[in-house]
Formats: C-alpha cells, structure tokens, sequence
C-alpha cells in the first residue's frame, strides 16, 4: 500500500465530508485530483480491503436494542447453526469462536426488546440449543477506524 | 421523533454509496429533495448522535490486522468503572462493553482487540491483565467471521 492509498483510507474511515462533492474535497486535502481517489477507491473496494462506505447509526438514539447472544453448538452442527442464525437480517455480525463454552457468538440488532426476545426464542426453538443472551449495561468504547500507513 | 423523510435517509444511507463525484445525487433525487437540504439533514442527524459517521467500514483482515480476539474479563462490579476507562484507551481495543453475565459465564466486561499479529494482541492482553483488578479473563480468537453486514433500519418505511 502506498502513501496516498493509507491516507485516501484513513480519511474515509474518519467520514466523509458532508458536501456534494466529498471526493473533491478529500483529493483537495491530500493533494491529488478527484479522479484518481475514486479510482484508488474503485480498486481498494475491488481487493476487499474497503467493505462499503456508507453511514453508521447509533441504533439505541434510533430506537433500536442491540445485543450479543452465544451459543454452544457441536463442531458437527456449527455449519447447521449458524445457517438459521445467519438467515435473520437482524442478526448483522457473526463469527465462529476458539471456546469450549460458546463458539458461535452473534450480535442482533431489534425494533424493540419484545423483537428482540421474539426472535431469540425463534432461533432458539429452530437450532434446539440455548441462546445465551448478554445484553450491555455500559457502553465504554466503539472505535472502528483501523489505521493504515504506508507499505512497503 | 424520527421523521418519515429522515428514516428513508437512514435506511438509504445504510447501503453502499454509489463511487461517484456526487454520491448523494441519486438519493436527494429518490427522496425528491435537493443535495443541500440531504446533506444538512445528515449533518443534523450526525450533530444529534443518531448517525455516528459517513465513512468507509475496512475488511481488517485485509487491512493487515489479520489477528481478531474477543476478550471477556470477570470484574468485580465496583472496579468496571477504571477498567472499562483503561480498556477503552488502548488503541487496539476497538469495542469495549460491560454486559449481564450469568452463573456459568461470570466475564462481565468484553474488549475486542484487533492486531497485525498474535503477539500484537497479546502485547494488549498483557498490558490491560497488568494495570487493572480482575478475576480472570478468557481469550476467544476468531476462528471464522460467518457474518457481518449492516443493520436494516426501517427496512418496511
């Protein structure tokens, strides 16, 4: 990765300016022209290294209630489990963990705390193995800006 | 109270902007609203906290943080506070949040500690171990992202 590619992700990672022409503006900033940061954009999103760029909400100031959930699923079974749980839309992030306890941990996020618990005890009753719910009691840091530096 | 036209801009604003000069055009014309009044009721959303950012989300391990581990620390509840607040300023720790626990699962605060290696992570590990009160913790590596995409707001509006 070279210099203007760290910067170019750094930038965008902080958020994008809010004006019509966001791109102009961060071109402007790390002196190169508008053309050439879409088109190391463009390339950064085609190798992966860019998921999407698009807005982050806070879902409780929107009226939404977030939480983990985990479960203990059989090495056999994970493939199974993880299939119905991923299904949800609500469900936004998953992963497959190194515990003996609970491997699959999963985050839903819901219009309320009845959905919430509508749809644990759905997920429950389709994959046969509790649900085990941790919701938050206090938030201390969310962070998601990974900084990037030049490459060799 | 969220209005009709701003849920419609978050649940746009969820997806992927199309990679263009101007990539709030498409949506201000779907809304049937100018540019400038998309980006001030943005701004507005941003200044009240609903909106935390228009920005790019980074595949890690992509990105050369290829080492990915959920650590959860069993506190005792009156040290959560200066725990949390030492976690938290770690520049690795990207998530940190206290939660319920139960009889079996005592680990009450969860760090999620992203590194370029290993050892990077567990440099982190050992340095929060060191510096704060704690009753054990448990390292849970990531074995397989099997999901991660963005919530859908008022996906029926």
């Amino acid at each position: 990765m070279d210099k203007i590619d760290a910067q170019i992700l750094n930038l965008l990672q902080k958020g994008l300016p809010l004006c019509e022409t966001p791109y102009r503006e961060i071109a402007n900033q790390i002196g190169t022209d508008e053309q050439d940061v879409l088109t190391r954009i463009k390339i950064l999103k085609d190798k992966g290294t860019i998921r999407r760029i698009s807005g982050f909400f806070n879902p409780r100031s929107l009226g939404y209630t977030s939480t983990l959930c985990a479960v203990n699923a059989p090495q056999k079974s994970v493939e199974s489990v993880s299939q119905v749980i991923n299904e949800y839309l609500e469900v936004t992030h998953s992963y497959l963990r190194d515990n003996d306890q609970f491997n699959i941990w999963f985050t839903v996020i819901a219009s309320g705390k009845e959905e919430m618990d509508r749809i644990i005890d759905e997920i429950e009753r389709k994959i046969g193995f509790t649900v085990q719910n941790f919701p938050s009691r206090k938030f201390f840091k969310i962070k998601v800006n990974f900084e990037m530096e030049e490459s060799k | 109270m969220i209005g009709e036209t701003d849920k419609k801009i978050i649940r746009l604003l969820s997806d992927d902007l199309p990679l263009e000069s101007e990539p709030f055009k498409g949506m201000a014309q779907k809304l049937g609203i100018d540019q400038k009044e998309l980006l001030e009721r943005i701004a507005c959303l941003e200044q009240n906290g609903s909106l935390r950012r228009v920005g790019a989300a980074l595949k890690h391990t992509n990105a050369g943080y290829c080492s990915n581990v959920m650590v959860v620390w069993n506190i005792d509840e009156k040290n959560a506070e200066h725990a949390g607040g030492f976690m938290a300023d770690q520049r690795e720790v990207s998530h940190c949040y206290q939660r319920e626990h139960s009889e079996k699962w005592q680990y009450n605060l969860y760090t999620m500690i992203h590194g370029k290696s290993e050892q990077e992570c567990e440099t982190v590990i050992r340095k929060i171990a060191d510096n704060i009160q704690h009753n054990g913790y448990k390292k849970l590596y990531t074995i397989k992202e099997l999901k991660k995409t963005s919530a859908k707001y008022y996906s029926n509006t």
